[in-house]
């Protein structure tokens, strides 16, 4: 009998050009970037010899080693609803082109580690290679206009040799006066009322002013690590030191990548079939014997529970619930009902866009202090129980909540969280009651089990 | 038209059969696409092509580009093979010995030309 496995998946081919630039880097590698980012199951990039089409324009700039003008092919098989949601970033990136979705029957599929985690994977083969990164000298008014701007969250720096100098997080640019507080928050704020995206314009148009340069601000004590490092020891320093990124610097101190927790968490999920619990429209697959131990993926995510939460219940007046959010380490609290079955989630944005428009001044400034560090509890009295919208939780929180059960596996509930581009997860038990939640961290502690 | 009596006319209803590969890989000493290859043409199928990628990642979630001379050891292959649903069929029991890693997928197409044999 044929070891062969069935399921339904969709092809996405993209015709580029090779010359093709997204924000200083091919378009081709941004793509492939992002389709690794994007936890995709894999993706091949083919050169054609010749051709023709919107997507392969002569590129005037020159200087690209390999600028030639091919066109180049991305093929991607994937499960559909993985790849729908990426069409609209893929279409903003292309400026011309095209791109085609058909269905393939997949019969065969290796999951690298379906006897378990490879986590001996060196991290040159997981990190992001498309880096943005400034020099020495770049102005600090740069620096904070592309840490708002940008995907990721921290910059490193870099001399004129591309060896590595240090690394500018929002963190740092807390520290430095020059970001009043989370970029999240700091986002949010600037779409409110005029009221409340003054409070955060005014010191960003401070830090403009600032003559200082990238240098005077980075964090030189940076923990880097070689691109031959095993992806589980790339995880366990992230989760004794609490670093969410490492710089990969080679030994002459060329920085090569950045790995990131989340490029860790996808280096897990690969598959381009929905695992069968995640979506009853795949075809269920073959029977296959399970293989002696139970991989780490496959393993239900209890196992990883964090059972530290804050909770609140609906009726929980306002100013409790910011209380609760400052204390809670993961800066969400969970608003539960009396058999503690979760109605909602509750963030700092979330709290900052649903408050009355008067008193979101005040709620920042308290923010504010509270990011450099001056913990201050909230000043009940600026935060006016009078008539308004929002008073208690369940005015504040979002009901739009993604939940995983106790027996979900680890690998199901990676792809959850990237599909629907949470950070925290609430964990629940048959019942639909609350047990804990589950984060990034949590779930890297995946890579330091199983098969060796 | 005349057909030379060595020829042989491909159904109009056939498959595309795609094995995407490291180009690295290996099977008894040669490289795994050449592999199939000879193992296609032993089974009679009407042609096969190795397209070599220039970038790409797997389900090890391995990056290889011929951009960095460090990871250009295995760029990604990618052999196609258009054939009859019945040779395909046959191909793919033999496949799946051959091919520990990697991905083998079929679409349904319609073989508007094609010939087997010379």
């Amino acid at each position: 009998m044929s070891l062969l496995r069935q399921g339904k998946a969709q092809v996405l081919t993209i015709y580029l050009g090779e010359s093709d630039q997204w924000q200083g880097t091919p378009l081709y590698v941004a793509i492939v970037q992002f389709l690794r980012e994007q936890g995709c199951a894999g993706a091949t990039v083919t050169r054609a010899v010749a051709g023709y089409g919107a997507g392969s324009r002569l590129h005037a700039g020159g200087g690209w080693q390999w600028s030639s003008d091919a066109p180049v092919v991305i093929q991607v098989v994937d499960q559909a609803d993985r790849l729908r949601r990426l069409l609209p970033r893929l279409q903003e990136m292309l400026s011309g082109g095209l791109m085609t979705l058909h269905e393939v029957d997949v019969l065969k599929y290796t999951h690298a580690r379906r006897r378990g985690l490879s986590a001996k994977l060196p991290v040159r083969q997981v990190m992001g290679t498309a880096l943005t990164t400034v020099k020495l000298d770049t102005p600090v008014v740069l620096v904070v206009d592309l840490l708002l701007a940008a995907p990721f969250r921290a910059l490193p720096v870099v001399d004129d040799l591309q060896r590595f100098q240090g690394i500018i997080s929002t963190g740092d640019l807390i520290n430095a006066g020059l970001l009043p507080m989370r970029r999240g928050l700091v986002r949010t704020a600037l779409e409110l009322d005029s009221l409340t995206a003054e409070t955060i314009e005014t010191p960003l148009e401070q830090a403009r002013q600032s003559t200082r340069t990238a240098q005077d601000i980075m964090n030189r004590q940076v923990r880097s690590v070689g691109p031959d490092l095993s992806i589980r020891e790339a995880a366990h320093i992230m989760l004794e030191t609490g670093l969410r990124r490492l710089p990969v610097v080679e030994a002459d101190g060329r920085l090569v990548g950045m790995v990131t927790r989340a490029d860790l968490l996808q280096a897990i999920v690969t598959s381009p079939l929905m695992s069968p619990q995640a979506s009853s429209a795949t075809q269920p697959l073959h029977h296959t014997a399970p293989l002696g131990a139970v991989p780490a993926q496959q393993r239900p995510v209890s196992d990883y529970v964090n059972p530290e939460i804050s909770t609140v219940d609906e009726q929980t007046p306002m100013a409790e619930v910011i209380d609760a959010l400052i204390l809670s380490p993961l800066k969400r609290v969970i608003v539960v009902n009396a058999a503690r079955q979760v109605k909602g989630i509750i963030s700092d944005t979330d709290v900052l866009s649903r408050m009355q428009e008067e008193v979101r001044p005040g709620l920042l400034r308290t923010l504010a202090g509270w990011a450099r560090g001056k913990p201050e509890r909230v000043p009940t009295g600026t935060l006016p129980a009078h008539a308004g919208k929002a008073r208690t939780a369940a005015d504040l929180m979002n009901r739009d909540v993604v939940t995983v059960t106790e027996s979900t596996p680890v690998q199901e509930t990676i792809e959850r969280m990237i599909a629907s581009h949470r950070k925290v997860l609430p964990v629940v038990d048959a019942q639909g009651r609350l047990v804990g939640v589950v984060g990034r961290s949590d779930l890297l502690r995946v890579l330091l089990e199983g098969n060796h | 038209m005349t057909e030379r009596s060595d020829r042989q006319r491909l159904p109009r209803e056939g498959q595309r059969l795609r094995i995407f590969l490291g180009e690295a890989q290996r099977w008894q000493g040669k490289p795994l696409y050449q592999a199939i290859l000879e193992l296609a043409q032993r089974q009679g199928a009407a042609g096969a092509t190795v397209l070599r990628g220039i970038e790409g990642f797997g389900p090890e979630h391995h990056l290889s580009t011929e951009r960095l001379p460090d990871i250009s050891d295995n760029l990604p292959v990618i052999v196609e093979i258009v054939e009859s649903d019945e040779c395909i069929e046959a191909l793919l029991p033999l496949l799946d010995r051959l091919v520990q890693r990697g991905m083998i997928t079929v679409t349904p197409v319609e073989i508007v030309y094609g010939w087997r044999g010379l």
